[in-house]
């Protein structure tokens, strides 16, 4: 069942010298229960795309158009307070840099009380004077909200949770803050958890521990995760579906297995060729070039001027998603899907070509023409 | 990227009991230095303990409170109380003080004034005056321009320009002349005249280190947690980012009372502050002013008390901001 439906979003920067179109009509689906990663560069939008499902993007940014679904209920029709009542409640976030994503002036035990104390209702006030009150009287301690957030720290398996719940955020490591932010952002069940680049500021075992981390609590609480890194292995890991994004637009959606054993679009086939590999030799090669200005784009599929395969028609013609190799495989290229025959990607091989449906491809499901 | 990994070498504490990797000679182990962390009270602490200048303003300013709120019970004298006129310091006035008809020596360590009030009593009960004005202003000036500042800093935009404007349109006004203003507008005089006059006049300055203090915090990670998990505006502003803005505001605050006891003293030597009778520093000093020829003390000793108060505030306030500082104080270690 879909749990959220982002169809044909666009959300735009304007600024000074134009409007940048961070998020350019992008399609996302993220059924109940499952992992999805969103991969890309830097600079391709995906911390965007998730501001903007939890309806938190800067001023000035705006949704310029599409519709956010979450359960068949639109979150851009909401007001404000309904939307700020969603956040932490039925949508959570957690941040990139755990150093910085909790307020040092508050404890960590207080931090994941207030979220609890701000979405269920555990019969405690949230009002300004009753939370000084609070303060000043030192009552939280006894507080319903101080037991859940006692329980959320021990669900993420920090040690001694009683004891560290009156710990400040500098007193704890960066993975521990990472799990004491995963333990805020699941402490009112959510259904959906948008993870902006979870374990990038964390060394490779914390990072492992993290993941394992979130896999499991999404078992326990039943969340969605929508996991957005520009790490293929964290992906390749963790995620049951894959959603690929360029400058502003996916390109290419998969499952997991699907995606890495049979990369389709140019852009997909780049970024994994151009991951260094442990297991063998490979030549790492780089895309040359970089994520273009999003303001403006002039042609028509946004990889065109960096992609190895691309022709004339590629600046002409918005490519559509089209059907590729296994189910549920879809790749924005013209050069894939309807027509195998074109141009042999930098990687990949023979036999991944062989498998595609050649003419299957009946445009179904395009969504930018 | 093949690492070596001979045959020969032993993994990680397989060679315990031989000094393999994991294991070294008892002699080595060392205990892990760390350093302990110093909580913000105690952090403050050392700071003003090790700042000779700032323990030294910290104890007149300590003296300054305690005279100002146990001045009944330390004054030798009530504040109305008369003896000989402009007795200088030291002397005694010689006359019947508790009416039994004898006479008896009362001595006045600083003096009497015009009135034969004893200059001493009056100072310490002025203290109470410069002190209640001092903090009152202090709330005053403070909670408007806190919330001036927050405001300004977490909306921006329109709103940011419109408040930040005022406040500009206030800098442009030296406090005491705008003091003088408002004093005259409110008319009439008195404590609570003084109080919003100096208070308003001071605003400014809270405003701007506020709305810097707040325009960077907005910036922060955790600001946009607290939004990602459905905090309100309010809310944001004053629990999440205020507590993470009240170094430099308690640093202003610690600054600011010195310049409202000049402010006060200001405006009661100009005749503008509270009612004539009520000793305050300044009046005292201006009421000697046109004896200076012949009794200096009068005006001399009420100025000297503002001169080291102040002083002393200021000293300690600058202890404040360095322990405050914690990277310069860092700096300083190494």
């Amino acid at each position: 069942m879909t749990l959220l439906d982002v169809r044909d979003l666009h959300t735009q920067f304007p600024t000074s010298r134009g409007v940048v179109k961070a998020v350019d009509g992008v399609d996302l689906e993220i059924e109940k229960g499952e992992i999805v990663g969103l991969v890309g560069e830097s600079g391709s939008g995906k911390s965007v795309l998730a501001q903007s499902i939890l309806g938190i993007v800067d001023s000035p940014g705006r949704i310029a158009g599409g519709d956010i679904e979450l359960d068949g209920e639109s979150l851009l029709e909401m007001s404000d307070r309904e939307r700020a009542e969603l956040r932490g409640g039925r949508v959570s976030m957690i941040f990139q840099d755990p150093m910085n994503s909790l307020n040092p002036t508050l404890s960590v035990g207080e931090q994941i009380a207030e979220t609890v104390r701000l979405h269920q209702d555990v019969g405690e006030s949230v009002s300004l004077p009753a939370e000084i009150k609070r303060k000043i009287l030192g009552a939280t301690k006894d507080s319903e909200s101080w037991r859940r957030a006692i329980e959320m720290l021990e669900a993420v398996e920090i040690p001694d949770p009683a004891g560290r719940a009156t710990d400040y955020p500098h007193e704890f490591s960066g993975g521990m803050r990472q799990r004491a932010m995963i333990a805020m952002a699941l402490s009112c069940e959510p259904d959906l958890l948008v993870a902006d680049e979870p374990t990038t500021a964390l060394d490779v075992t914390v990072q492992a521990q993290i993941l394992e981390e979130l896999a499991r609590l999404k078992e326990e609480f039943d969340t969605s995760i929508l996991l957005i890194t520009h790490d293929l292995a964290v992906v390749a890991e963790t995620c049951d579906r894959v959603n690929v994004m360029y400058a502003g637009e996916i390109v290419e959606r998969a499952p997991a297995e699907e995606l890495f054993g049979n990369p389709k679009h140019p852009y997909t086939q780049g970024l994994i060729a151009s991951t260094p590999r442990i297991d063998r030799e490979v030549d790492v090669t780089p895309i040359e070039g970089n994520v273009p200005d999003l303001i403006d784009i002039p042609y028509a599929c946004h990889f065109a001027p960096r992609c190895p395969e691309s022709d004339r028609e590629c600046f002409e013609i918005e490519p559509p998603f089209r059907p590729v190799g296994g189910p549920d495989h879809e790749a924005a290229c013209l050069k894939r899907g309807s027509d195998p025959e074109l141009g042999p990607g930098p990687r990949s091989g023979d036999a991944s070509r062989g498998r595609d449906r050649a003419g299957s491809g009946a445009g179904t499901e395009a969504t930018d023409d | 990227m093949s690492t070596d990994t001979g045959a020969d070498t032993p993994g990680f504490g397989e060679r315990r009991g031989e000094f393999g990797p994991g294991e070294m000679p008892s002699e080595y182990e060392v205990e892990e230095e760390t350093e302990e962390y110093r909580g913000l009270a105690g952090r403050l602490v050392d700071g003003i303990l090790g700042d000779k200048m700032a323990l030294f303003g910290a104890v007149i300013v300590l003296l300054f409170v305690v005279t100002a709120v146990f001045a009944p019970y330390l004054a030798p004298h009530g504040q109305e109380e008369t003896f000989s006129f402009m007795k200088e310091p030291m002397t005694s006035s010689t006359l019947d003080v508790d009416d039994d008809g004898q006479t008896e020596q009362v001595l006045h360590p600083l003096g009497t004034d015009s009135f034969g009030h004893d200059i001493l009593s009056r100072m310490i009960f002025g203290a109470r005056v410069s002190l209640l004005v001092a903090l009152a202003t202090l709330a005053v000036s403070l909670t408007i321009g806190t919330t001036i500042g927050v405001l300004a800093g977490y909306y921006g935009g329109v709103i940011d320009s419109l408040l930040m404007r005022y406040v500009d349109f206030q800098w442009a006004f030296p406090e005491l002349i705008l003091g003088v203003a408002i004093i005259a507008l409110s008319g009439g005089l008195g404590v609570i005249n003084v109080i919003i006059a100096i208070g308003i006049a001071y605003i400014d300055d809270f405003a701007r280190i506020v709305r810097g203090e707040i325009l960077s915090i907005r910036e922060e990670e955790y600001i946009t947690a607290a939004r990602a998990i459905g905090m309100g505006d309010a809310r944001i502003m004053f629990r999440e980012m205020l507590p993470n803005a009240v170094a430099p505001i308690i640093v202003q605050a610690t600054l600011m009372i010195p310049l409202a006891i000049l402010a006060e003293a200001g405006l009661s030597f100009l005749g503008l502050g509270v009612k004539p009778t009520t000793p305050t520093w300044g009046l005292l000093l201006s009421d000697g002013r046109q004896f200076i020829d012949r009794a200096w003390w009068i005006s001399v000793m009420p100025g000297l008390a503002i001169m080291v108060t102040v002083l002393s505030f200021n000293m300690f306030g600058d202890g404040l901001r360095d322990a405050f500082d914690i990277s310069e104080g860092e700096v300083e270690e190494r």
